[in-house]
């Protein structure tokens, strides 16, 4: 018999607040944060709006992606009942998503070092110490397993598939798992150049809809077995995940690996789509990605599921983004409620989908949430809320 | 559970095939060493070009070449077709990613200024291109994952290979991990050996800093312990084992003939490799071969799968004094 | 050397294309799908390149789709833009 996946404790922080319940808050008043970086400088003639963090504390450690990722970690402890210090020694596993915290992308040394300026190698030293699930894993002296997907806009989702797969496997008893990222001038200008990002904020499954906005953020979910006899606020009930095997950038126009993905989740989960009280879609706002999503959804649950898209209220967080709806879902299934999709107003017959117009009541079922990533990987996580 | 080694790939300096990596372990053949601003180990993908016509690696990155060869390499090396694999699998691991790409992105915004930043070399810098390339090149609409965490990346890339199997997701895991050289990599090591250049990897001989940088990828086919194997099994892997446990796992690992050390010359982390006590079996280390990396764990425990000691416990510094260890065993 | 001509050697060399000699391009030959056997990722790496090597910007894809079409077509686009 293999162990059941108990959530005990959640935290997040975004654009939307930089905690979860201020999230709720603003995103159940429609209220968007959307607005030029002030963190990123560029030479371009526009300026693209962002989802940006204010106020994060300094004196949380470790590069910028990592104190978003201890921000989320703390709240989500709390929930838990668990102190870190309670935590040390433990067999306790750390599995946390990032794209941005993976990569050696310090410009300012980069471009010292091709001007041949010899510069110091503190950067290095600290892109060695800011791996997100080591830096966590190390700072609490934990003796569990860690790992760090580094799986594009996916990585989140499939963070907590992977440290689900290991309290399900008897691998540890407790398990951090999420996500985390910060808004660097790097995909910045990334984004832009692939003609992906708006001008404006975005429209997820909207007729007009014509690109993302980035953002930043971190989620985090405290996993574990019923050993502690912690009250759990939800289970993960499913995952999947799946390559569309077709193209480096774009998704399958069918959506072939989502719908993989996704019958792979219902499958571990053991149930079937007219289940689903709501689906947290990858809903980028780009055209390619909603109308590709959009398919895959039109043909795998009953119309009448409700879709929402965080992203209209926290950007894409990229490696975050999985982990961040995984807790806004959980969420939503605890408060027995659903916020408006922000930006949406006409219909897309290409996508199929009217995403939440208004705030609704969700009354039982599961949570389902897509995640679609560059070089075709498609994953999906579903929740049930406790009870 | 254990896994069945059907079949395994090697791109590294003893050349771009698993039988030249034997030959290399073997004593024939030299790894090649470029000597530019400080000497380093590189590999060689160009075999990759037999394998693929130029149209179809026109985007193809140095660093997704190497896996891509390793993983055609591999395949090749079980002599099973992929279409009788049944369910496929990709896991790949690097603690670095395309680094090569990464920088070739902020040169396009430093030559040549933030409206041309290069979109095809953006997406090309993620960790996860080589994954997603070996997935569309072979046509792979199975599981695809990518893990990156320094010296915890390789243990991951097994971990989750075993849990796949296990839980009946995939039937075959093609499982690889490997990082490559950049000069700023070249530049970085320089500075931290002020400077001075060891005249070659002593892996053996833990007091002294003989650390060059090194790049390559290695890819296991990995499928139920049931199935027949090439070359024995994977057994455990055991995360973050303080030197004590690991000395008794050695102790009361009867059967196990060798120890595989994945020591290359920092001294750092020789304090701790010199704490194990293998009691009279054979130590290993081959890192002066390819060079020294992260991920050069996955050419240690290829090297311990070749060897012919069927019974291998490889042991790799985790970070704090504290050791991964993976043992190799007879089918 | 024409600006066409100068067109086909951008393509080549940044789109990777060594595969493609310049007098294989005719001025006609689609850029996209069958023809040259460009892709969206292309497509981007195009308007960069145009930009950078003849400081024209495209800043619509939806623009760009009909320049896009040939070399001709593009070159065509280019001499309307430039210095503009």
């Amino acid at each position: 018999m293999r162990n059941a996946v108990s959530i005990t404790g959640i935290g997040s922080i975004c654009a939307a607040g930089n905690t979860l319940d201020l999230s709720m808050v603003s995103m159940y008043a429609g209220i968007r944060n959307c607005s030029p970086p002030v963190l990123i400088k560029s030479s371009l003639d526009t300026e693209y709006p962002v989802f940006e963090v204010k106020n994060l504390s300094d004196k949380l450690p470790g590069s910028r992606t990592v104190k978003l990722a201890w921000k989320a970690l703390h709240e989500a402890l709390e929930q838990a009942g668990l102190s870190e210090k309670e935590l040390n020694g433990k067999n306790v596993g750390v599995c946390i998503g990032t794209t941005v915290g993976c990569t050696l992308n310090n410009e300012a040394f980069y471009r010292d070092f091709k001007a041949g300026i010899k510069p110091d190698i503190k950067p290095i030293h600290d892109f060695l110490s800011n791996n997100p699930a080591l830096n966590i894993s190390k700072a609490l002296d934990l003796k569990g397993p860690v790992s760090c997907p580094v799986n594009a806009c996916a990585s989140g989702t499939d963070a907590i598939g992977i440290a689900a797969s290991w309290i399900r496997d008897g691998i540890c008893d407790i398990a951090i798992a999420g996500g985390t990222d910060e808004l660097s001038r790097i995909t910045y200008l990334g984004f832009i150049s692939l003609l992906i990002s708006s001008g404006t904020p975005c429209r997820p499954f909207d007729k007009n809809r014509n690109g993302l906005n980035l953002g930043e953020g971190a989620g985090i979910l405290i996993l574990e077995n019923n050993k502690r006899k912690r009250k759990s606020l939800g289970e993960i009930c499913g995952y999947g995940t799946c390559s569309d095997a077709y193209h480096p950038t774009k998704p399958h126009p069918e959506g072939k690996g989502l719908l993989k993905a996704l019958s792979m989740a219902f499958a571990q989960a053991g149930i079937s789509p007219d289940k689903t009280a709501f689906i947290n879609a990858h809903g980028t706002s780009t055209p390619d990605n909603d109308r590709a999503e959009g398919n895959v959804i039109k043909s795998f649950f009953p119309s009448e599921v409700p879709v929402f898209s965080s992203k209209s209220y926290t950007g894409h967080t990229l490696g975050a983004a999985g982990a961040i709806e995984a807790v806004f879902s959980l969420r939503s299934l605890l408060d027995g409620r659903l916020p408006a999709t922000a930006g949406f107003t006409d219909y897309d017959e290409a996508c199929g989908i009217i995403p939440t117009t208004e705030n609704i009541e969700i009354d039982s079922g599961y949570a389902v949430s897509n995640s679609l990533a560059f070089g075709g990987g498609n994953s999906c996580l579903i929740f049930r809320k406790e009870g | 559970m254990v896994l069945s080694v059907l079949g395994m790939g090697a791109v590294s300096a003893l050349g771009g095939s698993i039988d030249e990596f034997r030959a290399g372990l073997e004593g024939h053949g030299k790894p090649f060493i470029e000597v530019a601003e400080f000497p380093v180990y590189r590999a060689d993908s160009s075999g990759l070009q037999n394998k693929r016509s130029q149209r179809a690696l026109r985007r193809i990155d140095s660093f997704t070449r190497m896996a891509l060869l390793a993983s055609f390499d591999a395949i090749k090396d079980s002599g099973i077709a992929l279409k009788d694999m049944g369910r496929t699998g990709i896991i790949f691991g690097s603690a670095f990613g395309p680094l090569n790409t990464t920088f070739a992105f902020q040169d396009s915004l430093i030559d040549d200024g933030d409206k041309c930043a290069s979109p095809l070399h953006f997406a090309a810098s993620v960790h996860n291109s080589p994954a997603a390339q070996v997935s569309i090149q072979m046509g792979i609409d199975g599981p695809v994952q990518t893990l990156s965490a320094f010296n915890h990346t390789v243990s991951g890339v097994l971990e989750l290979a075993r849990s796949w199997i296990e839980n009946g997701i995939v039937d075959t895991v093609i499982a690889g991990a490997g990082d490559e050289y950049c000069p700023l990599r070249g530049y970085a090591t320089a500075r931290m050996l002020n400077g001075i250049a060891p005249s070659g990897i002593q892996p053996l001989d833990f007091d002294k800093c003989s650390y060059l940088p090194g790049e390559g990828f290695a890819v296991f086919i990995l499928a139920n312990g049931e199935k027949p194997s090439k070359y024995g099994v994977l057994k455990k892997t055991s995360v973050r084992v303080g030197i004590d446990e690991s000395n008794s796992i050695l102790k009361d690992g009867k059967n196990i003939k060798a120890l595989f050390l994945a020591a290359n010359g920092n001294n750092g982390e020789g304090e701790t490799y010199a704490k194990i006590n293998a009691g009279n079996i054979p130590v290993r280390a081959h890192s002066h071969l390819y060079g020294a990396f992260p991920c050069a764990t996955a050419l240690s425990i290829a090297a311990a799968l070749l060897s012919e000691e069927n019974s291998v416990l490889c042991a790799e510094y985790s970070g704090d004094g504290e050791l991964n260890l993976y043992e190799t065993g007879e089918k | 050397m024409s600006l066409e001509n100068d067109l086909k050697s951008v393509i080549i060399s940044g789109l990777k294309l060594e595969d493609v000699s310049p007098d294989e391009i005719n001025e006609d030959t689609p850029l996209f799908g069958e023809g040259l056997g460009l892709d969206s990722l292309d497509a981007v790496e195009l308007v960069v390149l145009i930009k950078k090597n003849f400081n024209v910007e495209i800043k619509e894809m939806e623009e760009a789709k009909e320049a896009f079409r040939s070399i001709k077509t593009l070159a065509a686009y280019i001499r309307l833009h430039q210095g503009k």
